[in-house]
C-alpha cells in the first residue's frame, strides 16, 4: 500500500542534510535529495529547489563546505561535504530532535490514553 | 530551465556580484540536467524528463533570487570581515614582488620620500605657527587688556596704581606679567636671559598646569621662602637637557638666586613668553617676590566668566572704567580697552609666506607623484605579458587592480616610513633657518607631534592613491588586448601618450615653482647689492644691559660706559670703538616724520612719494663714524665737548640735500617737530641706512622701500641701562673673544645680552626674505632634478621601443645625427608644450609673490625667459644618453628582437 507523502516540518532539512554528508563522500544537490528521497523509502517529498538555499545558508555558517568539480559524466558541479562545525551541529540537532520527537511522542501518547 | 533576467541589473557589471550569480546558475543548471537525465533513465521521453525535472524543482526564480542573496550577504560579510586579513595578504603579496625589484622600489620610495618629507617639513612649521589652536581651555574667554590714554593712543601696559582700579573694574579672573631681561650669573660667562614675571593667578587664568613640579603657593607669592622659578619648557629642554630632576635645583638672575619648582606645560609657549625661559611670581604691589626687583608697568590678561560674550565683558568694563573715572579714581586715561586675547601676533606676510611655501611643496609632491607614476607605468609595460596572461587565465580585473593598487600602497607608506624617520632631524635643521619672527609668534614649539605623523599618513595614503590609479587602470585596459601583449613586446602607444602627458605636467609644474624661485632670488640679490653706506666688516657689535640694582644712576652707567669705552679703545688691534642708541641693523631708534622746518621758517615736506620716510639715527660719539666708516662730507663730527648737548645735530647727505638743495647745510638750523628744539647743523655724512633695507623691524612685507633719513645726535652725559657697543677691529686683529674677557673684567656679573660681528647681524636683517628665497631656491632645484629624471625615464623607454623602427633607421644608412635629433626633439617637444603651460601658470599665480618681492616686477621678463630656457635645456640633456643609445642600435639585434 501507497504511504502518503510526509511533508517536511520547516529547519528540518538541514538536519537531514547534515545526516546525508555525514556518510563523508562529497555530493552534489540532485545526489543528496536523491539520497534523501530513497533512505526516506520515498516518503519525504520536498520541494527539490529548496534545497539550493539551504545548502548555500549552511555553507556560509561554515557547516558545510563547497567546492566545484567535475562529473562522472564530465559536468562542473558543486560538490559538498561536512565541516567539523556542521559535525557538532549535527550532534546538537540530533539531541534536539529526539528531545522533541520524546516529547511530542509522550504528548500524543499521554492524548491518546485519556482519549 | 533557469530563465536570466532580460535586463541585466547594473550590478553584475560589478565582478563579485557577477560571480556570486553565475555560480548559482551554473549550480541550479547542473541540477535540472542530472535530474532530467534521471527521470529519463527511468524510462521517461525526453521531453517529459525535463518537464518533471522542473516540475520538481518548483519556482526556479524565487530559489535563485535566495540564493544569490544568501550569496552576495555572504559575500559581504566576507569583505568585511576578511578586508584586514585580505589587505594583509595583498601587502605581503605587493612586497614580494618588490624585492624582486629593488631598484624600481628604492627610486620610487626615495623619490615619493622626498615629495612626502618637504610637504611634511613645511606643514610642520605651519601647523605649529597657524593651524593648531591655541592649547589652552576656552581660549576665546581670554581677553587682552589695554589702557586708552586719549583718542589716539591706548597702551598694552597698566602701572601699578592702575592696575588696582583695573582689578575692580573689568567682570574677569585677571593676571599681570611683565618681562624681565638680565644675567645668568650661575652661568659663566653669564648667559643674557629674559624670564617673565607673572602673577601666581596666571595658572588659573590661562588654564595651564606645570609638567612637573608645582605651580606658586602662598609661599612663593609672598617671596617669603625665596625666589622660585617655574621653567619654559623650551628652556627646560636646552639648557637643562629635559631632565626631570631638575625640579629643587637652582639658578641665579643677576644677585638672586631662584629654586627650580617645576616646568611649564608645551601650552604656555605663545606669544609673550616664547622667548622667555620661565615664569617668576610677581606680587600685586609689582615686587617680584623673594627680590627687590619692582615692576612699574605690567601687561594684564584675563579670562572672562563662563558663558560671557566679549560684547558683553567689554560693554561691562568700558561702562565702570567710566564711572571710576568720573569718580577720579583712574586718572590719566580715557577708558580701558578689552579685546580678545592675541596669542599669535604674526602678520599677514608671515601666514601669506607659510602658505606660499606649502603651496611650493605641493607642487614638489606633486612632481614626486607623477615620477613615481612614471616608474610605475614604466615598469608594468614590462609586466604587460604577465597582467594579460593572468586576466586571460580568468583573474578578475578586481584582482589586478588591487594588486597594483596594493604595490602602490606599500611603496608610499614606505615613503611615508623614510620621511617621518628624518622628519625630526630635517625640522631640527629648517629650526634653525627659521626667521626669528616665525618662531617667537607661533604658537607651539615647531616639532614632530602626533599630528605630524597623522599628516604622513594620510599624505602617504593619498600619495598611494594618487600614484596607483594610472598605472592600476592601465593594467586593466591593458587585459583587453592581453593577447597582444603575450607576444612580449608591446607596442603601447596608449601608454606612451599618458607617460608624455605626466612629463608635460611635471614640467610645466617645475616652471611654475622655478619663475617663483627665480623672481624670489632676483629680488634676494636686488637686497643684498645695497649699498649700505656704512662698512660692516671687521665691525663686531655687542649689547649690555646694566642691572638696576648695580646700576642705579645714570651718573653709574655713565661711568660705566666711560671706563668700558676707555678699555676698548686702548685694547691693540681695535681701530674704533662706540657707544651709539642705535648702531645699524637695531632700528630701536626712528619714527616717521613728513616735514622739517628749516631756519628761515620754512616746513620743507620729506615725504617720498610713495610709502613711509622715516627719520632714523643714532647718538653718535666721536667715535661712532670711524667705527661704522661713515664718511664725514662736510663739517665736523661730535668731541666730548658736544656730550649732553640739545642743540646741534648731524645729518646725512640725503637730508641736507633736500632740506638745503642751493646751499650749504653746515651752520644752518632745523628741527623736525613745532614744539622742538632747534638745533644747528654741524656736520654731514655719507647716507647710510640704519634701518633694515627691508624696511621697519616688524614687517615681513618689502614690497617697497621704506625712504628713511638719518641724523645723529651728541650722546647724552648720563647713559641709558641698555648700551649698544661697536668695535672696529684692525683685519688679523684680536678676537671677539676680547670684547668678553674686558667685560668680565670690569663686571664679571655681567652677562653680554649679544656679540655678533655686524657683518652678519646685516645679513640677518634680510633673513626673511633669505629664508623664503633659499626654500624656494631648494623646492625648485629638487623639483628641476626630478624632472630630469622623469624626462630620462620616458625617453629611455621610448627608445627602448623604437629599437627595431631606429635598427632599420640605421640599416638604411639614417645618419647618427639625425636618429640623434629625432630623440633630442622628441623631448624638446614634450618640454615645449609642457615650458608654455608651466609659464601661464606662473603668470597666473606669481601675483601671491608681490609683497615678498623687493624692486622686482612678478612679471620680470628676464626670469621666465630664463627659466623657459633652462628647462629646454634640462629636456635636452635629459634625452642625450637615450639619443646616444637609439644610435647604438645594432641593426640586426634589433631586427631580430622582432
Amino acid at each position: 500500500m501507497a504511504r502518503e507523502p510526509v511533508s517536511l516540518i520547516q529547519g528540518t532539512l538541514e538536519l537531514l542534510i547534515l545526516e546525508t554528508l555525514r556518510r563523508g563522500d562529497s555530493m552534489h544537490g540532485f545526489e543528496i535529495l536523491r539520497w534523501i528521497h530513497d533512505t526516506s523509502g520515498s516518503t519525504l517529498t520536498i520541494e527539490e529547489g529548496s534545497l539550493y538555499p539551504a545548502l548555500h545558508r549552511m555553507e556560509q555558517r561554515g557547516w558545510i563546505v563547497a567546492e566545484w568539480g567535475v562529473s562522472e559524466r564530465g559536468r562542473r558541479a558543486k560538490y559538498y561535504s561536512l565541516a567539523q562545525p556542521g559535525r557538532r551541529q549535527l550532534a546538537r540537532e540530533e539531541r534536539n530532535w529526539m528531545e522533541y520527537v520524546s516529547v511530542v511522542g509522550r504528548i500524543l501518547q499521554a492524548a491518546g490514553a485519556t482519549a | 530551465m533557469i530563465r536570466r533576467p532580460g535586463i541585466r541589473p547594473l550590478t553584475r557589471l560589478v565582478a563579485g556580484r557577477r560571480r556570486v550569480e553565475s555560480a548559482v546558475d551554473d549550480e541550479l543548471q547542473h541540477h535540472l540536467d542530472v535530474a532530467a537525465e534521471y527521470w529519463e533513465s527511468r524510462g521517461m521521453r525526453p521531453a517529459d524528463a525535463r518537464e518533471e525535472a522542473s516540475r520538481r524543482f518548483g519556482s526556479d526564480a524565487a530559489y535563485r533570487a535566495e540564493c544569490i542573496a544568501i550569496g552576495h550577504a555572504g559575500q559581504r560579510r566576507l569583505t568585511t570581515m576578511d578586508f584586514i586579513h585580505s589587505i594583509g595578504q595583498d601587502m605581503r603579496f605587493a612586497i614580494r614582488g618588490l624585492k624582486r625589484h629593488p631598484g624600481f622600489a628604492t627610486s620610487v620610495v626615495l623619490t615619493l620620500a622626498l615629495g612626502i618629507g618637504a610637504t611634511t617639513a613645511i606643514f610642520t612649521v605651519v601647523d605649529a605657527t597657524m593651524l593648531r589652536p591655541v592649547a589652552l581651555p576656552a581660549p576665546h574667554e581670554l581677553v587682552d587688556l589695554s589702557l586708552r590714554i586719549n583718542e589716539e593712543i591706548t597702551v598694552p601696559s597698566f602701572s601699578i596704581a592702575e592696575m588696582r582700579v583695573v582689578r575692580e573694574a573689568v567682570p574677569a579672573r585677571l593676571a599681570a606679567s611683565t618681562n624681565r631681561s638680565g644675567s645668568r650669573t650661575d652661568l659663566s660667562p653669564p648667559d643674557y636671559v629674559t624670564v617673565s614675571a607673572v602673577e601666581p593667578a596666571m595658572f588659573d587664568v590661562l588654564g595651564i598646569a606645570p609638567l612637573l613640579g608645582r605651580r606658586f603657593g602662598p609661599a612663593d607669592a609672598t617671596g617669603e621662602q625665596g625666589a622660585v622659578i617655574v621653567l619654559s619648557r623650551a628652556y627646560w629642554r636646552s639648557a637643562f637637557g629635559a631632565d626631570r630632576d631638575v625640579v629643587g635645583r637652582s639658578l641665579r638672575l643677576d644677585d638672586v638666586s631662584f629654586t627650580i619648582i617645576g616646568v611649564l606645560g608645551d601650552d604656555a609657549n605663545f606669544g609673550w613668553s616664547s622667548r622667555s625661559i620661565g615664569w617668576i611670581p610677581l606680587r600685586d604691589d609689582g615686587v617680584i617676590a623673594g627680590t627687590q626687583w619692582t615692576s612699574s608697568r605690567v601687561n594684564v590678561i584675563g579670562r572672562l566668566a563662563t558663558g560671557q560674550s566679549l560684547e558683553s565683558g567689554r560693554a561691562l568694563a568700558e561702562a565702570r572704567a567710566a564711572e571710576l573715572i568720573r569718580a577720579g579714581t583712574l586718572t590719566g586715561a580715557t577708558g580701558i580697552r578689552v579685546s580678545a586675547a592675541s596669542f599669535s601676533r604674526q602678520n599677514a606676510d608671515v601666514r601669506r609666506a607659510l602658505w606660499i611655501l606649502m603651496g611650493a611643496v605641493g607642487c614638489l609632491w606633486l612632481i614626486a607623484i607623477v615620477n613615481g607614476t612614471n616608474l610605475f607605468l614604466l615598469r608594468n609595460s614590462a609586466r604587460d605579458a604577465e597582467l594579460g596572461m593572468r586576466l586571460a587565465l580568468g583573474a578578475s580585473r578586481r584582482r589586478i587592480v588591487r594588486q597594483v593598487m596594493s604595490e602602490a600602497f606599500v611603496l608610499a607608506l614606505l615613503s611615508g616610513i623614510v620621511a617621518a624617520s628624518v622628519a625630526g632631524a630635517g625640522i631640527a635643521a629648517l629650526r634653525d633657518l627659521l626667521p626669528s619672527e616665525v618662531i617667537a609668534f607661533s604658537r607651539h614649539e615647531i616639532e614632530v607631534t602626533g599630528r605630524v605623523y597623522a599628516f604622513v599618513f594620510l599624505v602617504s595614503t593619498l600619495s598611494g592613491f594618487l600614484f596607483g590609479v594610472a598605472p592600476a587602470l592601465r593594467a586593466v585596459l591593458r587585459g583587453g588586448r592581453a593577447l597582444s601583449a603575450m607576444h612580449g613586446r608591446s607596442t603601447s602607444r596608449d601608454g606612451l601618450a599618458l607617460r608624455n602627458g605626466l612629463v608635460i605636467g611635471e614640467i610645466a609644474l617645475t616652471v611654475a615653482l622655478l619663475v617663483g624661485a627665480g623672481l624670489l632670488a632676483r629680488s634676494f640679490a636686488r637686497l643684498n647689492s645695497i649699498d649700505s653706506g656704512f662698512d660692516a666688516t671687521g665691525v663686531f657689535t655687542m649689547t649690555l644691559s646694566l642691572p638696576q640694582d648695580r646700576y642705579p644712576t645714570p651718573e653709574r652707567r655713565a661711568q660705566f660706559r666711560d671706563a668700558i669705552l676707555a678699555r676698548l679703545r686702548g685694547t691693540p688691534g681695535v681701530v674704533a670703538a662706540t657707544e651709539g642708541h642705535s648702531l645699524p641693523t637695531q632700528s630701536s631708534f626712528s619714527f616717521g616724520v613728513d616735514s622739517m622746518q628749516v631756519d628761515d621758517g620754512r616746513w620743507i615736506t620729506i615725504r617720498a612719494a610713495n610709502g613711509q620716510t622715516w627719520l632714523a639715527g643714532s647718538t653718535a660719539d666721536e667715535q661712532y663714524f670711524d667705527a661704522l666708516r661713515i664718511p664725514l662730507r662736510a663739517g665736523r663730527v661730535f668731541t666730548e665737548s658736544d656730550r649732553g648737548r640739545g642743540d646741534v645735530v648731524i645729518i646725512d647727505a640725503e637730508l641736507a640735500r633736500t632740506l638745503f638743495p642751493t646751499g650749504a647745510a653746515v651752520g644752518r638750523q632745523i628741527r623736525w617737530s613745532s614744539d622742538g628744539d632747534w638745533r644747528t647743523v654741524v656736520g654731514v655724512v655719507g647716507d647710510a641706512l640704519l634701518l633694515s633695507p627691508v624696511g621697519s623691524p616688524d614687517a615681513f612685507h618689502i614690497s617697497e622701500r621704506q625712504v628713511a633719513y638719518e641724523r645723529y645726535l651728541p650722546p647724552s652725559a648720563g647713559a641709558q641701562a641698555y648700551l649698544a657697543i661697536a668695535v672696529r677691529m684692525q683685519p688679523g686683529g684680536p678676537d671677539a673673544r676680547v670684547l668678553r674677557a674686558i667685560v668680565a673684567d670690569i663686571d664679571p656679573l655681567l652677562a653680554v645680552a649679544s656679540l655678533e660681528s655686524l657683518e652678519r647681524a646685516y645679513a640677518d636683517t634680510i633673513a626673511k626674505p633669505r629664508f623664503n628665497t633659499f626654500l624656494m631656491v631648494v623646492l625648485g632645484g629638487v623639483a628641476l632634478l626630478l624632472t630630469l629624471v622623469g624626462v630620462y625615464g620616458v625617453l629611455s623607454f621610448a627608445v627602448a621601443q623604437r629599437t627595431r623602427e631606429l635598427g632599420i633607421r640605421m640599416a638604411l644608412g639614417a645618419q647618427r645625427g639625425t636618429v640623434r635629433w629625432s630623440v633630442v626633439a622628441q623631448a624638446l617637444g614634450l618640454a615645449v608644450i609642457g615650458v608654455a603651460i608651466g609659464l601661464l601658470v606662473a603668470v597666473w599665480g606669481s601675483g601671491t609673490l608681490r609683497t615678498l618681492l623687493f624692486q622686482v616686477s612678478t612679471a620680470d621678463a628676464g626670469t621666465y625667459v630664463s627659466v623657459a630656457l633652462l628647462l629646454l635645456v634640462t629636456a635636452a640633456v635629459a634625452a642625450w644618453v637615450p639619443a646616444v643609445r637609439a644610435t647604438r642600435v645594432d641593426p640586426v639585434t634589433a631586427l631580430r628582437s622582432e
